[in-house]
């Protein structure tokens, strides 16, 4: 099942932690023996809540304690990457937090295009109202959506993710989403590359079926879903995942016993 | 064309009685012409935040004499579904709307009512709209419009947020406004009228007129309000009739009765 595996993509909140909560059980101790045996492992994220370094800071106290923000890949970069490249002017509905990541690329001019995060408490009527009027004011209209999660668990309950709020804009402006993040197979591929690895020779480790699993498989990866974070029994069918795991220890234990690299 | 046996006539309100705060052209005689004959009336309108007196008072002032008893609107199909299911429903709406629904008590809720309310659309409410929806509150949408028209431009209607809940449940939204079916047959059961023997007047082919064939009415277009020439070759069926304006519908419909 996981033969001539060289590499792990793993998702981060939901897999390596839950939500609001602490490292999943075994989860320090899995990474560390896939660095041990070798494996090259790149963390895959669509969290948009909090910059890479705090969100490195936060997975190096909860014991994943050799990371580092080279490992990490989020949205945020990636987009402002995007934006560099396109010379483009952002209109933000972002989180509070990761507001000043984009000071880099903000200019005192009309917006050329609007940036969607998981914005929690800074989404309201008001700022969709903007950012639909700004997308309405656009010559061209140019939506980045950093990923397009339907929701997520934190603590106990389930919460409204990015993507609702991308379909909103999109039903309101007829301007459909660029994604930034997972399940975009442009964002694979740069993970991938970080790797320096095939997509055959890499494993995606996610807590959500179609941004995780499904994405990972369309660009050619196998993929296991875990039964940590948001996962839903109902998934447990479904065709796409390689491999049900109970948790990230179990998928990692998993992964090795098949190379012949048992715990 | 054979006679048809009217029993109702389902009127839309704005751009086929008035446009703006005018009447359209002998609308007033013609529907005190109505009024005066034997057939029921309802006044069907999609709206998600003015109250029937509301509409009533602006009715007032072009100089129609109508009972806000006899306006059906998408509030009211709203919270006919939510009585006749007996829902305790979670209300995203204006507080002018919410007085539609008296006597609903919306504690521990099990059903989730989204019209136009500005003030709920933030994260903490809709988490809350979308935790229920999870748990498998029935999501009840006023209408569906994208965007409505305000003095300093457009702003968002109820439309987007109804797709955010539903892109993020996978749950798709009841619509109880024009044009669904099932808002003309909540209509024509107020008033004790089988579909074939009702008939639509309305300006929109679409939410007036086709809506209404397709609950089994019958469908009359005007050329006012919203209308554009070659509208009633945009449907299949075509509309029952179609006249200039709402006074010349009448008078084919008093026709077919006499």
């Amino acid at each position: 099942m996981f033969s001539g595996v060289r590499g792990l993509m793993l998702d981060v909140t939901g897999v390596l932690y839950e939500s609001g909560g602490c490292a999943v059980p075994g989860g320090p101790a899995a990474l560390q023996r896939l660095r041990e045996r070798g494996y090259k492992v790149v963390l895959v994220s669509n969290e948009s809540t909090q910059p890479t370094s705090v969100l490195v800071d936060k997975l190096r106290g909860l014991g994943y304690s050799y990371l580092t923000v080279d490992d990490v890949i989020t949205p945020v970069p990636a987009v402002i990457d995007v934006i560099r490249q396109r010379s483009l002017n952002p209109h933000l509905l972002v989180h509070e937090q990761v507001v000043q990541e984009f000071d880099c690329v903000l200019q005192e001019a009309p917006a050329t295009c609007v940036v969607v995060g998981d914005a929690e408490d800074n989404f309201s009527y008001a700022r969709l109202n903007a950012a639909f009027s700004c997308l309405l004011n656009m010559p061209h209209p140019t939506l980045f959506s950093l990923g397009r999660g339907m929701y997520y668990r934190h603590g106990a309950a389930l919460r409204l993710d990015v993507g609702a709020f991308t379909a909103a804009l999109e039903a309101a402006t007829g301007v459909t989403a660029e994604i930034i993040g997972k399940p975009s197979s442009l964002y694979f591929h740069s993970a991938l590359k970080r790797l320096g690895l095939q997509p055959s020779q890499v494993v995606m480790v996610g807590d959500d079926l179609q941004g995780d699993v499904v994405g990972a498989r369309e660009v050619g990866c196998r993929a296991v879903l875990v039964q940590t974070g948001k996962y839903r029994a109902e998934w447990a069918t479904h065709p796409a995942p390689t491999f049900v795991a109970r948790d990230l220890a179990h998928a990692v234990a998993r992964v090795l016993e098949d190379a012949g690299d048992g715990y | 064309m054979s006679r048809k046996h009217f029993l109702a006539v389902l009127i839309d309100l704005s751009g086929t009685l008035h446009v703006g705060d005018k009447a359209t052209p002998s609308a007033v005689l013609a529907l005190q012409k109505l009024q005066n004959s034997s057939l029921k009336l309802l006044f069907v309108t999609n709206t998600t935040k003015e109250s029937g007196a509301d509409l009533k008072k602006r009715l007032d002032r072009i100089g129609f004499d109508i009972n806000a008893s006899e306006i059906f609107s998408s509030l009211s199909a709203a919270h006919q579904l939510v009585e006749s299911c007996q829902y305790r429903p979670m209300l995203l709406l204006q507080p002018s709307a919410k007085d539609q629904f008296p006597g609903i008590t919306e504690s521990n809720p099990n059903a989730v009512v989204v019209g136009l309310a500005p003030e709920c659309f933030d994260y903490t409410h809709m988490n809350a709209a979308f935790r229920l929806i999870m748990d498998g509150a029935p999501l009840i949408a006023v209408h569906a419009g994208r965007y409505y028209k305000e003095e300093d431009g457009l702003s968002l209607g109820p439309g987007p947020f109804v797709k955010a809940l539903e892109y993020a449940t996978g749950v798709t939204a009841e619509v109880v406004g024009k044009p669904e079916k099932n808002f003309f047959l909540a209509a024509l059961e107020k008033i004790n009228c089988p579909p074939e023997n009702a008939v639509m007047i309305g300006d929109d082919v679409r939410d007036d007129v086709a809506g209404a064939q397709a609950a089994g009415l019958h469908g009359v277009l005007v050329r006012t309000g919203k209308y554009r020439a070659g509208d009633e070759d945009l449907i299949s069926p075509p509309p029952t009739a179609t006249f200039d304006n709402f006074a010349m519908a009448v008078d084919w419909i008093l026709h077919q009765a006499s």
